[in-house]
């Protein structure tokens, strides 16, 4: 794949000494303590921790929702503070709007970009027959499966046309076959269009079979740089590379890695 | 067709109820025999047939307009609260408290002002059907925009979404299913409200002619207006239920 080659990447989003904590009455609990991180373009980026890790702040911060106290958060080497509308968001539960047809969430990001009503019918319908939800454009989320729903909470964040997309444990509620199944066609839709993705999950196994790389995070406050392993899997990669040997060692070495940190606490 | 079939037998035990309360009464009524206190269902049916002409031509398009006025203000002003107190905590604990308050005042001790404020203008019983209506559409629209998910906000808000879309395109939406609920309540009150204030002061309408009846001592005329009522209130519930299901129809699916 020539666009893997990531040594002449460029920074897409990176975190330069940024530090937040939450405020709970009076109390501030640091999340994260001069962080650094960075993400390339194009690159498929996992962050994995468990509940409890400072993921979800992670997308928050990233997505502008939250600012960091201090230390700055870049967009392709610039300070972008105002970054809300700039990253395309996947949330965990689809967070379809149940009172809107598949069609019609689909429209939702280009209603708020303003683009005109006939235009955005056609995207949204083009994108539909892309994704293979032909046929599902009058249904509401609650007929739908709950694999098929993230296809459209999927669609939409790529109709949202942002370049980096945050992926918030997207299948983590899924069924284990649909899941699979789902990582499948999520690395064919990454191909397909071309994203920088930065996923969250706190299984070990999908972090692998997915990424580039994967970002460990553990009990937070969390502290200057972020522990990473390389992915060394060849794409495109299928159900077969599960069970390869390289696929197994660096399983177990995450999984050594992730406890070792968890009791260095 | 078959589906008002259905419908009837779906309520049949209901029919059967109120079929067998009827014929409680106009048994009970035939044998106490005095009209004037208790008036058999069919007396009252032939006295609705009788005064057909004053009753449907006069009083009900009277105390109708009175409802629909009334509600109307309603849906304006509870709405209207409901948005302004979600807008912030200050407003919130600025009008709330004054919101319930207004629910304390016996409404039957004011409505004579309103008489003297508004004479006998329709405005005086229309002021009592809105100080009664309002209240629950206010309240239940209220909670409908808190309930809004979170989630939902923060995930429009990462699309870029303004404030004005915020509203519109979910806590609008959200709080919809809510609203009607307060305005089922508002209606059946609405009729309650409307001929409380046709009682203290009127020249028409059901409420009106009701009382009028009573100074008569024709316990059917009192009656006859009151099942008009009661089924214009039955009405309006159907029609905002109507209204409901057209405008929440991805429930129904």
């Amino acid at each position: 794949m020539k666009k893997k080659d990531k040594s002449h990447s460029h920074s897409h989003l990176a975190f330069d000494h940024v530090s937040f904590s939450y405020k709970h009455s009076d109390k501030f609990t640091s999340v994260f303590d001069n962080i650094n991180l960075t993400i390339h373009e194009k690159e498929f980026v996992t962050i994995l921790g468990p509940s409890g890790a400072g993921k979800s702040t992670f997308f928050r911060l990233a997505s502008g929702l939250e600012q960091p106290e201090s230390g700055h958060i870049r967009l392709r080497d610039k300070e972008e503070r105002h970054r809300l509308g700039k990253i395309g968001y996947m949330p965990q539960q689809d967070l379809l709007l149940p009172w809107r047809t598949v069609l019609e969430n689909g429209l939702l990001p280009l209603e708020i970009k303003g683009m005109n009503k006939k235009e955005a019918r056609e995207k949204v319908l083009h994108h539909m027959k892309k994704f293979g939800l032909l046929g599902t454009e009058d249904h509401y989320p609650h007929q739908l499966s709950g694999g098929m729903r993230q296809r459209v909470s999927f669609l939409r964040a790529i109709l949202g046309g942002n370049e980096i997309l945050l992926l918030d444990e997207p299948f983590s509620a899924l069924d284990s076959m649909t899941r699979y199944m789902m990582q499948e066609w999520l690395l064919e839709q990454w191909h397909e269009w071309d994203k920088t993705i930065i996923f969250i999950t706190h299984d070990v196994e999908e972090a692998i079979f997915l990424s580039d790389r994967v970002l460990m995070l553990t009990h937070p406050p969390i502290k200057g740089e972020i522990d990473e392993v390389n992915v060394p899997i060849s794409r495109p990669r299928n159900e077969e590379h599960r069970s390869d040997a390289a696929f197994m060692k660096l399983k177990q070495d995450l999984l050594k890695k992730m406890r070792s940190k968890e009791r260095s606490l | 067709m078959k589906k008002l079939m259905t419908n009837i037998f779906y309520y049949g035990s209901s029919l059967v109820l109120v079929s067998l309360l009827l014929i409680v009464w106009e048994v009970g009524a035939r044998i106490y025999d005095k009209a004037y206190i208790l008036p058999s269902p069919s007396g009252i049916l032939v006295k609705l047939w009788e005064l057909r002409q004053v009753l449907f031509y006069v009083h009900l398009p009277a105390t109708l307009q009175i409802v629909v006025i009334g509600l109307g203000i309603s849906m304006i002003v509870g709405g209207g609260l409901a948005i302004f107190m979600n807008r912030s905590s200050f407003t919130e604990r600025t009008f709330f408290p004054l919101v319930i308050a207004s629910q304390t005042i016996p409404i039957i001790a004011l409505a004579p002002i309103f008489v003297l404020w508004f004479g006998y203008s329709i405005w005086s019983k229309v002021a009592v059907t809105v100080l009664i209506t309002f209240f629950p559409i206010t309240v239940s629209t209220f909670d409908g925009l808190r309930s809004t998910s979170k989630e939902l906000q923060d995930l429009l808000l990462t699309m870029g979404a303004s404030k004005r879309q915020l509203f519109f395109k979910v806590q609008v939406p959200s709080a919809l299913p809510y609203f009607y609920s307060g305005l089922k309540v508002a209606v059946t009150l609405s009729v309650i409200g409307a001929a409380i204030g046709e009682w203290l002061g009127a020249s028409k309408g059901l409420g009106y002619f009701s009382r009028r009846m009573m100074t008569q001592m024709d316990g059917a005329g009192v009656f006859a207006p009151i099942v008009l009522l009661s089924m214009m209130g039955i009405c309006l519930f159907l029609l905002v239920k109507v209204f409901e299901n057209i405008s929440i129809k991805w429930r129904n699916k």
